[in-house]
C-alpha cells in the first residue's frame, strides 16, 4: 500500500492540501488581525474576550456565520444570486495552484522497471505523474524469467532515479499569466452578486466595481511585464530563482531594487482589485449600505468575505515572488548548483523556504490593513484618473525603460547574457533609471494640460448654502 | 509534462482522466452555449457565455496550450465579456431587453441552424484535419511564440496595433459627449428645479 | 544556456528590399499619426487634418509612381504581402478615389462638421482606405482578416458619423450587426482552411488542394462559403447587401461615395485574387472546386445585378437609388471575377502573364470610379443647395446649373452603358471577354444586356427630371462649392476622355494586369515558411 502510494500519489497532493488548510486557517486570522490593526490605528484595544488576547474571536465568527439564518430576499434571481459567492470562492482557490513555495526538491528513489534503451523514460513510467527526471543509473538488474502465474517476464532494471519536482500545487510555465487571469473572473462574483440582488445599492456596487477592476487589470499587467521582460519568463518559480543571489556579496538581488516604480504601481493595483479602502467604492458603507453584499446574509456572505481575504494572500505572495525574491532570505539558497539556486535536495530547506515566503506574504498584507485603515476612500473620478492617466502611462514608460536598459545595459553586463541574472552593475542602471524616470514624470506631468473636471457638482437649491434665488448657473 | 492534465491524472491509467476532464469541458461549453441561445434573461445569457467560454480554455489547458488558455481567461472572459457584462447591465431595465421573436422567424432560424449544423457535423465528420505536431518537450513555448509574432508574422502584429488605434479613435467618438449640448442641458435641468424650488417655497 | 539566447532573440526586422514595395501604405500610417498630432498646432482642426490628409495621400501617389511595378517573382516580408502591378494600379486608383472624397467632403460636408471632429473623420478614413489597399496585397488568411478588418471597422463609424441623423444610427448599427455576422462566418470558414491544410498561405492551400491530398469537398465548400459571404459583404453582393441602401441613405455623402467605390472595389479584388489563386494552382482546367466556385460567383453576380437593378425601380431617393445601382454594378464586375475556368484557350497569356479577368476589372473600376464619384459629387451639391435627396430635387437642373446637370447626364449615361461615355467601352469589353470564354457565360453576357436595357428606365428618370421637368418655384438657381463642381465636371470629362482614349486606357490596364505567383512568367510561386513552432535557436 505504501509502494502504491509513493509510486503514484504525487507530492503536490499533499502540498495541496496543506496549503488550502494553512491559507483558509490564515484567512481566519487574518480577520482578528485586520481588527487588531484597525485598533491599533485608531488607538484602542480591539477583540480581547473570547480567549487569551482575542485568539479564539475567528472561530467565533465563524461558528456565528454557520448558525445565522441563510436568508435570501424576494425577488432576486436565484440562480445567479447563489452562483455569485461560489464564483467567488472557487476562483480565488484555482489560483492558489500555481503559486511557488519552497522552489525545486530534488530526490532520489530506486525503482524497479523493464530495460530500455532509454531508462529516464522508463524511470518516468515507474514515479508519479509530473516527475521531472534528469538522471536514471542503473545499479542492479533481474535476469529474464517467468512471474507465479508462468507469463514471461523481461529483463527489469534497478535504477537509481534522479528527479526533479516543484515544491507547489503545480508549477505553470506561464504562472503568473494564469493568476492574473484567473482573478479576473473573480469580479463575475461581485457583478452576478450585484445584479442578481435586485437593489439597486447592490446594483450600483457592481457596476462600480467593475469599471474600477477592468480599468486596474491594465496597469496591473503592465507592472508584471516589466518583470518578465526582465527575465523572458512566465514562470513564478523562474522568476524567483532568478532573484536568489546577492550583489556586492550582500545586497539580496530583489526586484524590489531594480523596479522600484513597477512594484509601487503593483501594489496600488492590487489593492484595487481586492476591492479594499481606498478602492472600496463598490461597497462604501455610507453610500451603498455595503454595496455588492447588501442583501448576502450567513455563509453567502462569509463567503464573499473569505474570498476577498483569500484574494489578498494569493496577491500578496505573487507580488513576494515578483519583487522580493520569494522564498530566498539571506543564507538560504540551494545545494546542489550555484548557479540554480531553487533546487535543493533537503526537505527542511523547502519547508523554511515556504515559511519565508509566507512571512513575507503576511507583511504584504499588513500594508494592506495599515493602508486601508489609514487612507479615506478615493472619488470615483479620481479612481478613474488615477489608472487612465497616471498608472497606465506609468507602467508603459516603465516597461520602454526596461527594454531599453536591457537593450543596451544587458548587452553589456556577462552575467545577464550568459545566466539571465541581474548583476550589481546592471541593477545600479535600474536603479539611476528608475530614479531618472520619476523625475521625468514629475516633470512632464506638470506640462500636460489639467484633467478636465468631470465631477459636475449640482447645486441643491434650496438648501442652505444656495438659497432659492441663486444664480442658475452649474459649477465646473 | 507540468500541464493541469498530466498533473490531476492520480489514477495509473493516464489516458482516463483527460478524457473524462475533455468530456466535461466540452459538455460545459455546449451546454452552456445552448444556455446562450435559449435564455430569455439577456443577463443570464450572458452569464451562460461565461462559462462556455470558461469550458474553452479547459479545452485549451488539456491541449497543454497553457499560454492560449490563459490569453482566452484574460482577453475574453476578463476583458470582452465583462464589457458585455456591463453593457447589458446597464441596458438591461430597457424594454428592448427580452427577446419576442415571430413565429414565422423562429422557424426560418431553427431551419437555418439545422441546416447549417448538418452541412458543419457532416463536412467535419468527412474531413481529416492536420494535426499540428507541437513540441511539448520544449520549455518554453511563449518564447517561441514571441519570436513567431516578430518574425514570420511581424507584419500582421503590427498592423494589428493600426487596426486597434483607428478602431479605438471610431470608439472614442462614437462614446464622445458633446459638452457644450450637455451643459446646456445641466443648465436646463438646474433651471426646472430651481423653478420648482420656488413653487414648493 | 540557450533560453538566454531565446530570451534576448533576434526580432525579424524587414529591410528596405521588403518594405521598398509597400511605401504608399507606410505614408497612410504616417498620415494617421499625423492626423492625431495636426490639432495640437492648429486652431482650425478639421482645416488642418483635411490638409494633412491630403498632403499624406500625395505623397503615398507620388510614393507609388516611384516605387513602379515590382519585379515579380519575389514574395517581400516573409510572403505574407504581396507586391505586383495589379495590386499596385488598384492602390493608386484607390488613393486618387480618396482625395476625390476629400474634396467631395471639403465641397458640402466641411461646413457642417463640428469643428474638433475633423481628426476623427480622416484617421477613420485614412484607416479603412489603409485596410483597402492591403486588401488588394495579400494572400495570406490572417493578412486577409486583419486587412478587411481594418477595412470594415472604421467604415461602421463613418457610417454613422453624423450623431444627430437618426437615420445615421440606424444605418451604422445594421451596419456593424450584419458586418459582425459576416465576418464571423469568413474566420470560422477560414479556420477549416488552416486546419485541413495546415497553412495560412492561400498559394500553397492551392497548390494542396491542386494536388488532391486533402480533398474533403464538403470543408472546402463551407469554407468558400464562408470566404465569399465575408468579401461578398463588403461588394454588398446579393444576400448580404441588405447594409447597403440603408447606410447609403444614412450616411453623409462623401463617405456613401467611398463606401460604393473603395469598398466594393477592394472586396472585388481581394475576391479576384483569392480565386485567380486557386484557378492557377488549378491550370484553369475544369476540375471539380473550381467549376462549382465559378457557377457560384457568376451566378451571385447575375442574381445581384438583377436584384439591384429591380429595387432601383422603386427608389424616389437619389441615395437609395445610386446604392441599388452600385449594387447591380457590383453584380456586373462579379459576372467578371467568375472566368475561373476557360474552354477555349488560357485564362492568363502564359508569355506576359496578363491575366484577363483582371484587366476586365481593373477597367470597370477605373471607369466606375470616375462615374460614381460624379454622380455623388452632383447629387451632394443638389442636396446643399435644396436639402432634399429626393429625384425631384433635380428638376430643371440644366436651367439651374448646367455644368453639374450635363455632367450628371455624362456619369447617368456611363452607368447605363450607352455611348458616348467610357461606361460603354467597360461593359462591352466586359462582355466581349465573357463571350469569347464560351462554355455557358452567354447566358451572364444575356443578363448584362438585359439588365442594362431594365437599368436604362432609372437612369433616365432621373435625366427626365434634370431637363424635361420645369424647375420649381421654390428651386432656384445655384453656384455650388467651386471644388464641388470642378470635381463633377472633371468627372464627366474624364468619362469622355476615357472614350476617346479608350485604346491607351485598355492598354494601361491590360498592361498592370498581371498578378504575382498567377500565371505566365511570373508564375514563380511564393516561397511560405511554414508555421512551426520550432526550438529556439
Amino acid at each position: 500500500m505504501i509502494d502504491w502510494i509513493q509510486s503514484n500519489i504525487p507530492p503536490w497532493v499533499y502540498i495541496a492540501f496543506i496549503v488550502h488548510f494553512a491559507i483558509l486557517g490564515t484567512v481566519a486570522y487574518l480577520i482578528l488581525l485586520e481588527r487588531k490593526v484597525a485598533s491599533w490605528t485608531q488607538d484602542r484595544i480591539g477583540p480581547n474576550r473570547v480567549g487569551p488576547f482575542g485568539l479564539f474571536q475567528p472561530l467565533a465568527d465563524g461558528l456565528k456565520f454557520i448558525l445565522k439564518e441563510d436568508y435570501r430576499p424576494a425577488h432576486v434571481d436565484k440562480i445567479l444570486f447563489t452562483i455569485a459567492p461560489a464564483i467567488m470562492i472557487i476562483v480565488i482557490i484555482i489560483s492558489i495552484a500555481v503559486l511557488p513555495w519552497g522552489g525545486i526538491k530534488q530526490s532520489t528513489r530506486q525503482v524497479t522497471v523493464a530495460t530500455q534503451t532509454d531508462l529516464k523514460v522508463a524511470a518516468a513510467t515507474a514515479l508519479p505523474v509530473g516527475m521531472n527526471v534528469i538522471d536514471a543509473k542503473e545499479v542492479g538488474s533481474i535476469p529474464p524469467g517467468t512471474n507465479l502465474k508462468g507469463d514471461a517476464v523481461p529483463r527489469m532494471s534497478i535504477v537509481d532515479a534522479t528527479y526533479r519536482w516543484p515544491f507547489q500545487i503545480t508549477n505553470l510555465n506561464i504562472g503568473v499569466l494564469f493568476i492574473i487571469g484567473v482573478l479576473s473572473l473573480a469580479i463575475y462574483g461581485v457583478v452576478l452578486g450585484g445584479w442578481a440582488s435586485n437593489n439597486k445599492y447592490a446594483f450600483l456596487g457592481a457596476l462600480r466595481a467593475t469599471a474600477q477592476m477592468i480599468s486596474y487589470e491594465i496597469p496591473l499587467g503592465l507592472s508584471v511585464l516589466s518583470i518578465v521582460v526582465l527575465y523572458g519568463s512566465l514562470d513564478l518559480n523562474t522568476i524567483v530563482d532568478r532573484q536568489a543571489h546577492y550583489w556586492a556579496g550582500f545586497i539580496p538581488a530583489w526586484n524590489i531594487f531594480t523596479q522600484p516604480i513597477s512594484f509601487f504601481m503593483f501594489l496600488i493595483c492590487i489593492h484595487a482589485e481586492a476591492n479594499r479602502a481606498p478602492f472600496d467604492l463598490a461597497e462604501a458603507e455610507q453610500e451603498l449600505v455595503g454595496g455588492y453584499h447588501t442583501e448576502y446574509s450567513a455563509m453567502r456572505f462569509a463567503l464573499f468575505f473569505l474570498a476577498e481575504y483569500a484574494g489578498m494572500i494569493t496577491t500578496s505572495v505573487v507580488c513576494v515572488a515578483l519583487f522580493f525574491g520569494g522564498w530566498h532570505f539571506p543564507g538560504l539558497g540551494g545545494d546542489v548548483d550555484p548557479t540554480n539556486p531553487s533546487v535543493t535536495t533537503s526537505m527542511s530547506i523547502c519547508i523554511v523556504r515556504s515559511i519565508v515566503i509566507f512571512t513575507k506574504t503576511i507583511g504584504i498584507v499588513f500594508i494592506f490593513m495599515w493602508v486601508r485603515w489609514s487612507l479615506p476612500r478615493f472619488r470615483f473620478d479620481q479612481l478613474m484618473q488615477l489608472a487612465w492617466r497616471a498608472l497606465i502611462p506609468i507602467s508603459l514608460l516603465t516597461l520602454l525603460m526596461t527594454a531599453l536598459v536591457l537593450k543596451f545595459g544587458g548587452a553589456m553586463s556577462e552575467t545577464y547574457r550568459k545566466e539571465l541574472r541581474i548583476d550589481g552593475g546592471l541593477a545600479t542602471i535600474f536603479f539611476l533609471s528608475n530614479v531618472i524616470l520619476i523625475a521625468l514624470v514629475m516633470i512632464v506631468s506638470r506640462m500636460i494640460p489639467a484633467a478636465p473636471n468631470t465631477n459636475h457638482r449640482m447645486r441643491v437649491i434650496g438648501s442652505r448654502y444656495h438659497p432659492v434665488p441663486a444664480p442658475l448657473t452649474t459649477t465646473n | 509534462m507540468n500541464s493541469i492534465a498530466s498533473i490531476l491524472a492520480l489514477s495509473v491509467d493516464a489516458q482516463t482522466v483527460p478524457a473524462v476532464l475533455f468530456y466535461l469541458f466540452a459538455g460545459i461549453s455546449a451546454a452552456s452555449a445552448l444556455g446562450v441561445v435559449l435564455s430569455r434573461n439577456i443577463v443570464r445569457t450572458a452569464v451562460c457565455l461565461l462559462f462556455t467560454l470558461v469550458g474553452v480554455a479547459g479545452l485549451y489547458f488539456l491541449l497543454e496550450s497553457e499560454f492560449l488558455a490563459a490569453v482566452q481567461l484574460v482577453v475574453y472572459v476578463g476583458g470582452t465579456l465583462i464589457l458585455i457584462v456591463f453593457g447589458v447591465m446597464l441596458t438591461s431595465k430597457s424594454p428592448f431587453s427580452r427577446f419576442e421573436p415571430k413565429a414565422g422567424e423562429v422557424v426560418v432560424a431553427i431551419a437555418a441552424c439545422i441546416i447549417l449544423f448538418a452541412a458543419l457535423v457532416m463536412a467535419i465528420r468527412s474531413a481529416d484535419f492536420r494535426p499540428q505536431t507541437l513540441d511539448t518537450t520544449q520549455k518554453y513555448p511563449v518564447v517561441a511564440l514571441g519570436q513567431a509574432l516578430l518574425g514570420d508574422y511581424l507584419v500582421p502584429f503590427e498592423l494589428a496595433s493600426v487596426v486597434l488605434l483607428v478602431v479605438m479613435i471610431g470608439a472614442a467618438y462614437l462614446a464622445k459627449s458633446r459638452k457644450r449640448d450637455d451643459k446646456r442641458a445641466v443648465a436646463r435641468g438646474a433651471a426646472t428645479l430651481s423653478q420648482k424650488a420656488r413653487q414648493w417655497s | 544556456m540557450n533560453i538566454v539566447a531565446a530570451a534576448i532573440g533576434r526580432p525579424y526586422i524587414p529591410g528596405w528590399t521588403d518594405l521598398g514595395p509597400f511605401v504608399a501604405e507606410g505614408w497612410l500610417i504616417v498620415t494617421v499619426v499625423g492626423l492625431l498630432l495636426a490639432p495640437f498646432f492648429a486652431r482650425r482642426r478639421n482645416l488642418a487634418c483635411f490638409l494633412v490628409a491630403l498632403a499624406g495621400l500625395t505623397a503615398a501617389l507620388i510614393s507609388l509612381l516611384w516605387v513602379g511595378v515590382p519585379a515579380p517573382g519575389r514574395a517581400p516580408l516573409r510572403g505574407i504581402l504581396i507586391a505586383d502591378s495589379f495590386a499596385l494600379l488598384w492602390k493608386a486608383m484607390l488613393i486618387v478615389f480618396t482625395v476625390g472624397v476629400l474634396f467631395l467632403w471639403r465641397s458640402t460636408t466641411a461646413s457642417e462638421m463640428r469643428e474638433g471632429d475633423g481628426p476623427e473623420f480622416f484617421t477613420l478614413l485614412i484607416g479603412a482606405t489603409l485596410g483597402m489597399s492591403l486588401m488588394a496585397s495579400t494572400t495570406n488568411l490572417l493578412m486577409i482578416v486583419m486587412a478587411v478588418e481594418l477595412a470594415s471597422l472604421p467604415s461602421y463609424v463613418l457610417a454613422g458619423f453624423r450623431k444627430t441623423h437618426r437615420l445615421g444610427a440606424e444605418a451604422s448599427l445594421k451596419y456593424v450587426l450584419f458586418g459582425a455576422g459576416c465576418s464571423a462566418l469568413m474566420i470560422y470558414a477560414l479556420t477549416f482552411l488552416y486546419g485541413m491544410y495546415g497553412t495560412l498561405d492561400l498559394g500553397a492551400i492551392a497548390r494542396q488542394v491542386q494536388g488532391g491530398a486533402h480533398a474533403h469537398p464538403a470543408l472546402l465548400t463551407i469554407a468558400f462559403f464562408g470566404l465569399i459571404a465575408g468579401v461578398g459583404f463588403k461588394i454588398a453582393a446579393v444576400p448580404f447587401h441588405f447594409w447597403c441602401p440603408d447606410v447609403f441613405e444614412g450616411a453623409s455623402v462623401e463617405v456613401t461615395a467611398f463606401l460604393s467605390v473603395a469598398s466594393k472595389g477592394a472586396g472585388l479584388v481581394l475576391l479576384l485574387r483569392v480565386l485567380m489563386t486557386f484557378a492557377d494552382a488549378m491550370e484553369y482546367r475544369a476540375a471539380q472546386p473550381l467549376v462549382a466556385l465559378a457557377y457560384a460567383v457568376g451566378i451571385l453576380g447575375a442574381i445581384t445585378a438583377t436584384v439591384g437593378n429591380t429595387a432601383a425601380f422603386a427608389q424616389n431617393n437619389i441615395k437609395r437609388l445610386l446604392a441599388y445601382s452600385s449594387i447591380a454594378h457590383a453584380g456586373y464586375m462579379m459576372c467578371a471575377v467568375s472566368l475561373l475556368f476557360n474552354l477555349n484557350g488560357h485564362q492568363t497569356d502564359a508569355a506576359s502573364g496578363v491575366n484577363a479577368p483582371a484587366q476586365v476589372l481593373l477597367f470597370y473600376l477605373t471607369v466606375y470610379l470616375f462615374m460614381n464619384l460624379g454622380a455623388f459629387a452632383v447629387a451632394a451639391l443638389v442636396y446643399r443647395a435644396t436639402g432634399s435627396e429626393d429625384i425631384s430635387a433635380f428638376n430643371g437642373l440644366v436651367k439651374r446649373n448646367p455644368v453639374l446637370a450635363h455632367a450628371m447626364m455624362a456619369c447617368m449615361i456611363s452607368l447605363i452603358g450607352l455611348p458616348p461615355f467610357a461606361g460603354f467601352v467597360a461593359k462591352l469589353n466586359l462582355m466581349l471577354v465573357l463571350m469569347n470564354n464560351g462554355g455557358g457565360w452567354w447566358i451572364l453576357v444575356a443578363v448584362i444586356a438585359v439588365n442594362s436595357i431594365a437599368s436604362a428606365f432609372y437612369y433616365f428618370r432621373v435625366l427626365r427630371a434634370i431637363y424635361l421637368e420645369p424647375a420649381g418655384a421654390d428651386q432656384p438657381a445655384f453656384a455650388g462649392h467651386p471644388l464641388g463642381v470642378a470635381l463633377a465636371a472633371g468627372s464627366g470629362l474624364a468619362l469622355v476622355l476615357m472614350l476617346v482614349l479608350a485604346s491607351p486606357v485598355s492598354a494601361l490596364t491590360r498592361h498592370y494586369a498581371r498578378m504575382q505567383g498567377i500565371g505566365g512568367a511570373a508564375a514563380t510561386p511564393a516561397t511560405k515558411p511554414v508555421v512551426t513552432v520550432s526550438a529556439a535557436p
